[in-house]
């Protein structure tokens, strides 16, 4: 897989008070994936782009919020989520701030 | 805190502060709580933002500006706490800190010399008397009336006191100068300052004369080819213009938008004559104060960065009257070094002898100021609303007193003079 590849599927870590105490209680990091990505594709992604060694990942589908504009029904586009817990004694320092 | 200082040279001195590096954490992990409060973050409710994230976003941003605070006001206290008066701070800048331990800055500075116990009780001084006489309101208005000189054409011989228009050819080495047409003067017969041999010329000389003679140039005359030579000259006389001197009557009273004729004007006159008289008076007192003071004290250090600031300014305030670029530092740096040691020493009188700023004085001499202008109370409204104008006031108030102690202390001697003596030397 190259970096590109790893690039597509990880679009972005996800942070909130959540996160941030799953980070703090359990080392899990939480990131917001490509909705056809698979839990190897994330493992292998997330280890070839932080360097940490991945222990696991649950994933979930995200369903887009209804919303309307000026009476006329729409949709937010849904989107895969995936906590990825690594070695405990390693971080990511990338995604602990923002 | 720890403070050590090096002497780097006459005035200016090195000094290494020590901040313990607890200090400096505890500043900088109280600020981030204050932060924490009132951060907004994307994903966190407000203030409910983790330390950590905090710390790793704005730590570094936090303990700059602490080290800058830290640096700023330990800075202060090293210098209350070594007894400095210092001149200006030239440079100042933090040590690498490696992790733990304790914050090091050095900074350099620049420091006021030791000041002498000043001593004018042998400074001679000489104060000017003077009375203005109706002899100098006279030369005034004579001065008035050679203001309003009018010429008119007549067609006479010339004479004494006549302005002659002149064309003149003068011949160089063969060459004329110009070499086409003629340059033109216009003396006027019995002030000729340039061409004494002139005079003898054109006396009685009529309009069309024409004459030859041989003229010496002065050095600086204006035609470059002509200017230091003597070289025979070719003149014809254009044309011979009397002058009037308006009488002393209403009309020219009113010229000068006074009203009430002659005796008014007279008053006017004087009246200006006595305030120029004190000012002179005092210009030359203090004059001879501060000569008599920089004279005696003239050895004195001074710090180059107090010299410098005071170029800046004299530089500023040039721009700021003429609206040009002012010339370079160097042309200032003689004034501004007196500026500052006399400062300084007025500085010093005031601080030994306890001298301070006397209100009313402030008030009187606003008034005076206002004074020469049409509106005097927008003027003395406008120096109190203004702090800076008032700064400028109280400097020179105090001036004034410093130099007032100084004529108390010194020896002063009277010396009585006419109004013109005054008026020459100053």
């Amino acid at each position: 897989m190259n970096t590109e590849r790893m690039y597509q599927i990880v679009r972005r870590p996800h942070v909130s008070e959540k996160t941030a105490l799953l980070q703090a209680d359990s080392n899990q990091y939480v990131f917001e994936v490509r909705s056809d990505a698979s839990k190897s594709d994330i493992k292998r992604a997330v280890e070839g782009l932080f360097e940490v060694d991945v222990e696991q990942v649950q994933v979930l589908n995200v369903k887009g919020k209804q919303k309307s504009f000026r009476l006329v029904p729409g949709r937010q586009k849904g989107w895969k989520k995936a906590y990825v817990r690594i070695k405990s004694g390693q971080s990511i320092e990338e995604v602990q701030a923002d | 805190m720890q403070v050590s200082v090096e002497k780097t040279g006459d005035l200016e001195r090195r000094m290494t502060v020590q901040v313990p590096g607890d200090s400096i954490d505890n500043k900088v992990s109280g600020r981030l709580n204050e932060l924490r409060r009132q951060v907004r973050l994307k994903g966190f409710r407000p203030g409910r933002v983790p330390m950590n994230i905090i710390q790793k976003r704005y730590g570094d941003q936090v303990r700059d500006e602490i080290l800058q605070e830290v640096m700023q006001s330990s800075l202060q206290e090293a210098i209350g706490e070594q007894e400095m008066r210092v001149a200006g701070v030239t440079r100042i800048e933090p040590k690498p800190r490696d992790g733990e331990g304790d914050f090091e800055f050095t900074a350099e500075l620049e420091v006021f010399p030791e000041m002498p116990e000043i001593e004018v009780s042998d400074l001679e001084i000489e104060r000017p008397e003077v009375e203005i006489a109706e002899e100098d309101v006279d030369d005034m208005i004579d001065t008035l009336r050679e203001q309003r000189r009018t010429w008119h054409e007549v067609s006479r011989a010339a004479e004494e006191g006549d302005r002659v228009r002149l064309g003149y050819v003068a011949e160089l080495d063969g060459e004329k100068i110009p070499d086409v047409g003629e340059h033109e003067i216009a003396p006027v017969i019995g002030k000729l300052s340039s061409f004494p041999e002139l005079e003898e010329l054109l006396r009685g000389a009529q309009v069309g004369d024409e004459k030859e003679t041989e003229l010496t140039f002065p050095e600086s005359y204006r035609h470059d080819s002509l200017a230091g030579k003597t070289a025979p000259v070719k003149l014809r006389v254009k044309s011979i213009e009397a002058s009037e001197i308006p009488e002393v009557d209403e009309a020219f009273a009113e010229s000068f938008g006074v009203e009430g004729g002659v005796e008014q004007l007279r008053a006017d006159v004087k009246k200006n004559l006595e305030r120029e008289k004190r000012q002179a008076i005092t210009n030359q007192i203090k004059q001879a104060v501060t000569d008599g003071l920089a004279e005696r004290y003239g050895d004195l250090g001074l710090p180059a960065s107090a010299v410098d600031q005071e170029i800046r300014q004299m530089q500023e305030q040039m721009q700021q009257q003429t609206g040009q670029q002012p010339p370079p530092a160097d042309q200032f740096r003689e004034g501004a070094e007196k500026r500052v040691r006399l400062g300084l020493l007025l500085a010093e009188v005031a601080r030994q002898h306890d001298i301070s700023i006397d209100s009313g004085r402030v008030q009187s001499k606003i008034e005076e100021m206002a004074e020469t202008y049409d509106q005097p109370e927008q003027v003395i409204e406008l120096y109190r609303s203004e702090p800076r104008l008032m700064d400028q006031v109280e400097n020179m108030v105090l001036e004034e007193q410093v130099i007032d102690w100084v004529l108390e202390n010194a020896k002063v001697s009277n010396k009585s003079m006419s109004f013109s003596e005054l008026m020459g030397q100053s």
